[in-house]
Parts: C-alpha cells; sequence; structure tokens
C-alpha cells in the first residue's frame, strides 16, 4: 500500500495562492459572495472558502467556459485572416465534489463524439481536477441514485477527504494527480491527526430516489403523454437549470467584431430558451415550456444513453436548488419512474395477477 | 493537439443570382488551390457559411456535386447572418465549414430506378442539388419527374432552371403555386403540392425513389400521400432542417430525438422518420 499524504486548509490556499503567480495557470476554486459559494476563477486578491456545502455553479466553466473565443480574424479590404486560438494554459480547479468531476466523462463522449472539439478536449487534458468528497448533504442530492457516491472518485485526479477540522487525506486517483503531489510535495503533510467524526456522510445517507431504468424505458414510449406537460407547467424558461448543470453542454456560435476585426465565440445555450430552436421561417419544433423541458430530462436519461451509453446526469441537484419556480428534478424523475411502474402494472392481463 | 474544427475554409463569391425578391444564391470558389483540389462532397450535404463579423448560418450545398470547382448556396434573407451575405459582392470572402451530415445514396440506391422530386418553396434548394446530381448523369436512372410548389409565383427559386428542365424531355416537370399565389399570366398548377401530387397520376412501386423536401408541414402532408401512391417508405427521402450552429454533434439543438440532424441526417428515409418522435 503506498503511504498516505495529507494536505491542510492552509496548504491548500498555499499551494493554489503560489500557481496563481505562476505564469500561464488559470485556478478555480470556491469563492463566497454574498453568502452563496461560487466556482471562481481565482485572482490574488480572491480568497477560497471551506465553509460550503456546495456551490450554487459547477466545475464545468473552469473546462467549458460560458464564453469562449474559437477563432480571431482581421478583415482587410480584400482578404480575411484567421488565426487560430493557442490552448496551453495549465488548469487547477480545486472544490468541486464527486458529482462535479463526474461530469466530466460524460462530456467527454460527447466532445471527442466524431468530429473532437479540442477547445474541451485539450482543456481537460491540461487540467488537474482537485475534488472534496462531501461531508453533507441535502434534500435535492442524488448521486446514489445514478450509481455515483458522495466519496466517488471518477473524473478527479485528486480526491480530498476530511481527516480532521483542518485537513484533507489525499488520494491520487489519476498518475496525473500523482505526479501533482509529487511535483508539489512541500504543500502535503505525511501525517494528520485523524478526528472519528470524519467521514460525516457515507453513499447509505443519501437515499435512492427512483429507478433510472425506469424513467428511460418511461421516456420512449410516452413522448406524447400529458404527464410531461403537468409535471413542467411550472418552468418560465429561465435556464437556470441548464446553466448550473455541469453536464449541460450545449451552446451557440457567434461573431464579435467590429469593423476591421472580431472574434469568433462558443457561448453557453440552453434547450430550455425559446429561441434554441427555433427555425428562421418562425416555425419551433420546440415551442412550448413543457416541450422544452421535456427536450432536457429526455436528453439527459434517454438520447444521451442511446449515443453514448451513459446517463448525462451525475444527481449533484443544482437544477433543484437553483430553480426560481421550486421544480424538483428528482420528484419530476420518481413521478416518471412510478408511472412506469404503474404502466407495468396495468398492462398485466388480469389472469396473470 | 487536435485541429481546430470550427475552422473554416475560405471562399470568394465568383457569381450572386437572386433567386426572388429575399432568396439569393451565391457561388462560391476556394481562395486556396490545395483546398479546392482535396474538397468533396455528395449530394444533400450541408455547410455553415460565414458572413465574417455577423457570424455563421446553415444552409445545404444546392449546387450537385458532379460539377466540380465550386459549391452554390441558397439562403433566404432573415436575419443578421443572411442580411449580412446579402450585402457582400463578388469577389468578397466569406468562410464555409463542412460538407457535414450523410446525403442521398444517389449513386447506389437511386440507380436504374424512376426518381421524383418533390418540393416547396426554398426546399427546392437542396432537392436542386440532387436533381442536377441525377440530370448530370441522367443514363443511369428511369423517369425523371419534378414536383415543385411555392407560395406565389414571385416565390419561385431557380426559375431559369425550372424552364431549363421544361424543355428538357427527359424531364418530367409540374409547377405549382399556392391557390390565390398565381398571376394572370401563370400557366402552371394551382394548389397545394401534397393535392396537386395526389391528383397528378404520378405512381410509385418498388422500383422508384421519391425525395421529398419543403417546409415541415408540407412534408408531413406529402408523405402520406406518396404512400398512397404506392412509394415504399424506405424509397422516400427527406431532409430534416432543424436549427444548427456546430454541424458536428456538439451545439446540442438540432435532434429529434436520438437522431442528432447534422451527424445522423440530415437526409432520413420515411421509413425511419416514423420511429422518431413528432417533434420536427
Amino acid at each position: 500500500m503506498t503511504k498516505e499524504i495529507f494536505i491542510t486548509q492552509k496548504g491548500i490556499k498555499d499551494l493554489l495562492n503560489d500557481f496563481l503567480i505562476k505564469e500561464n495557470t488559470e485556478v478555480f476554486g470556491p469563492v463566497m459572495k454574498d453568502g452563496l459559494s461560487y466556482i471562481s476563477k481565482l485572482t490574488p486578491q480572491t480568497e477560497i472558502t471551506f465553509d460550503y456545502f456546495i456551490t450554487v455553479n459547477s466545475i464545468k466553466e473552469a473546462l467549458f467556459p460560458r464564453y469562449e473565443p474559437i477563432l480571431r480574424y482581421n478583415i482587410s479590404k480584400d482578404n480575411i485572416n484567421i488565426t487560430d486560438i493557442e490552448l496551453d494554459k495549465k488548469i487547477i480547479v480545486f472544490g468541486g465534489h464527486p458529482c462535479d468531476a463526474a461530469s466530466i466523462p460524460l462530456m467527454d463522449k460527447l466532445f471527442g463524439w466524431d468530429y473532437k472539439d479540442r477547445f474541451y478536449l485539450e482543456r481537460e487534458k491540461n487540467s488537474i481536477i482537485i475534488t472534496l468528497a462531501c461531508e453533507e448533504f441535502d434534500k435535492n442530492c442524488f448521486c446514489t441514485t445514478l450509481g455515483y457516491s458522495p466519496r466517488g472518485e471518477i473524473g478527479s485526479d485528486i480526491l480530498l477527504e476530511r481527516v480532521n477540522d483542518e485537513t484533507f487525506r489525499a488520494k491520487a486517483v489519476t498518475e496525473k494527480g500523482g505526479k501533482f503531489i509529487e511535483e508539489n510535495k512541500s504543500y502535503f503533510t505525511p501525517q494528520a491527526n485523524i478526528d472519528k467524526k470524519y467521514p460525516k456522510i457515507t453513499d447509505k445517507d443519501i437515499p435512492i430516489k427512483f429507478n433510472k431504468d425506469n424513467v428511460k424505458k418511461w421516456i420512449e414510449k410516452n413522448f406524447e403523454d400529458p404527464l410531461w406537460e403537468k409535471l413542467t407547467s411550472n418552468c418560465v424558461s429561465c435556464a437556470a437549470c441548464t446553466f448550473a448543470c455541469p453536464t449541460c453542454h450545449c451552446f451557440d456560435i457567434t461573431d464579435d467584431a467590429g469593423m476591421w476585426k472580431g472574434i469568433r465565440t462558443k457561448n453557453w445555450d440552453a434547450c430550455t430558451l425559446p429561441v434554441f430552436t427555433l427555425h428562421a421561417s418562425g416555425y419551433n419544433p420546440r415551442e412550448f415550456y413543457w416541450q422544452r423541458y421535456r427536450q432536457r430530462i429526455s436528453h439527459k436519461y434517454s438520447y444521451y444513453v442511446d449515443l453514448f451509453s451513459a446517463i448525462s446526469c451525475t444527481g449533484c441537484g443544482r437544477c433543484s436548488r437553483v430553480c426560481g419556480v421550486g421544480m424538483n428534478i428528482s420528484e419530476i424523475l420518481k413521478t416518471i419512474s412510478d408511472a412506469y411502474t404503474s404502466q407495468m402494472e396495468s398492462s398485466v392481463p388480469a389472469s396473470s395477477k | 493537439m487536435e485541429e481546430n474544427i470550427y475552422l473554416p475554409y475560405l471562399m470568394r463569391i465568383s457569381d450572386i443570382i437572386d433567386e426572388t425578391y429575399d432568396t439569393r444564391t451565391l457561388r462560391l470558389e476556394f481562395v486556396s488551390d490545395e483546398d479546392k483540389k482535396n474538397f468533396s462532397f455528395k449530394a444533400g450535404q450541408f455547410g455553415l457559411y460565414s458572413a465574417f463579423s455577423a457570424g455563421e448560418s446553415t444552409f445545404c450545398i444546392s449546387s450537385p456535386p458532379t460539377r466540380k470547382d465550386y459549391i452554390e448556396c441558397t439562403f433566404r434573407v432573415i436575419g443578421r447572418v443572411t442580411k449580412a451575405l446579402r450585402n457582400l459582392n463578388i469577389g468578397d470572402t466569406i468562410g464555409f465549414r463542412g460538407p457535414y451530415g450523410n446525403f442521398f445514396p444517389v449513386s447506389d440506391e437511386f440507380k436504374g430506378k424512376n426518381v421524383l422530386f418533390v418540393a416547396g418553396g426554398i426546399g427546392l434548394a437542396p432537392v436542386r442539388c440532387v436533381i442536377w446530381n441525377v440530370l448530370d448523369l441522367r443514363d443511369d436512372f428511369k423517369d425523371v419527374t419534378i414536383l415543385y410548389g411555392a407560395r406565389s409565383v414571385a416565390d419561385l427559386v431557380y426559375k431559369r432552371e425550372l424552364t431549363e428542365w421544361e424543355k428538357r424531355k427527359d424531364v418530367k416537370l409540374i409547377r405549382t403555386v399556392d391557390p390565390g399565389g398565381e398571376t394572370p399570366e401563370w400557366d402552371g398548377k394551382i394548389g397545394f403540392v401534397p393535392t396537386v401530387l395526389e391528383e397528378s397520376g404520378i405512381k410509385g412501386n418498388a422500383n422508384s425513389v421519391a425525395v421529398v423536401c419543403g417546409p415541415p408541414i408540407m412534408i408531413k402532408l406529402t408523405i402520406p400521400v406518396l404512400k398512397k401512391l404506392g412509394f415504399l417508405p424506405d424509397k422516400i427521402y427527406t431532409t430534416l432542417e432543424n436549427k444548427m450552429k456546430c454541424g458536428l454533434g456538439k451545439c446540442g439543438r438540432c435532434n429529434v430525438g436520438n437522431f442528432y440532424v447534422c451527424k445522423h441526417g440530415p437526409v432520413i428515409t420515411a421509413e425511419k422518420l416514423e420511429t422518431l418522435p413528432a417533434e420536427y
């Protein structure tokens, strides 16, 4: 067995701070703002926090920025000159939970499918994902329902588990993570007092909320079911759920330009917004709120599974936490999964009951 | 590092044709000889055309793959990008990414068969690519019939080509405009495309293929008529024209169920279309 290694909160702060002043490194970490915590791009002036349960946003924007140049161009009188974008920055992402990190292999499938989107894939290659195992959960959490764990390693390079009020055990999950610890050994410590009160939670504490396979089976057969409209009638198409989501990946491509030069950018977009699918003719295949929400749920729990053999959701519950009209995704999915069960029961011939 | 899949080719506008009051065709030639040499596509594929400083828009390639050295696109001026594209002149440079998506099996499934084309409005653009592809290899196919309709006489695109097809002995052309869209001089039919098709006397069998493109409502109403006329669902082809931004299966807006129009389409048979949720 390899020797255990630990890092204190101060060690983490020092480590991140020292990387911040190094050239060519972007550092992301949890920052408190107006009483809420966000994963933010750090500057030497920002102070990271350890006093949070889960950040409002996910770590998504470290690898898939909400606004990202994909090319630049200059326009001259009779020519266009295009310049490619360099992607050589190292990225350190600290403070996401296992449900954040678990989104990375899911996003890989999409961005690496057929055509390779190097903007995501390069960023991922250049990044170190340092994840905090959960010590708390709330009613919106449902990672265990999807087979994930509050102490899960999927997608992380380094997993930190709290062993006392000041210190974490650091587990190198990937080779990249191991190398990172090795190279930055001075910030880590070989010993720590193990406080018995940690870990505060394990997989068993987070209840299983619904049957994920039944959700897909119901979606496949019930595209036109009135339940969709009923379940999602509160939706106001604000797209907060998609922006907070670690696995929502839809984007728009737009030009940002003046007369003589410009950049083309990828920008976050959302299937819950009405113009997302609006045709030039004025026709919209997803005209109503519930049609768009149906797309969001069906994409994650059925279409993504067909294409990539994985559900595009990690059970982080962020979409429920940020929803302004109180739509709770795990409750919606439970209703769907129950609908499947009752459909099955009612379709069993009376004689065999 | 992987190559940047969002980098466009540079193309120069070599010709401009105004099809209608709001629809324009651009003929484009590669700026780089090497790009020109290496480029090839198949009928039904599409691309992303960019007016630098305005953005990108998705159109099919409306010229046939049998005519090398250039491609054409036809678009209606609706939004920011199409307005900017209209403001460009011959000699100006635009961006092009593509070809993307699947294609009509012109050189295998279509070969030796009767081919019926049904198009509505600007839906003739993707069909025109296949029509010329077929006509350029005319001996490979049996009867060629084209049924084309638009809202009004003013909305008919490719007017010069319609005249050309009308004159050809090896093509049967039926033109129609929606009721109320005719002019006193109009010598074609008056009626909606599915109705005109039903009354045309056209018959399909196992040896015929049909290509249908147009507004979603027209496609929905035309497919049942084609089936009634004897066309087999796996021999009826259409293209799904959902909004797209990347063309590469990433941006997430063109899907109909698990069918990504940009990757698995845009060409689809009526047989397959029936298995998808009715969200197109």
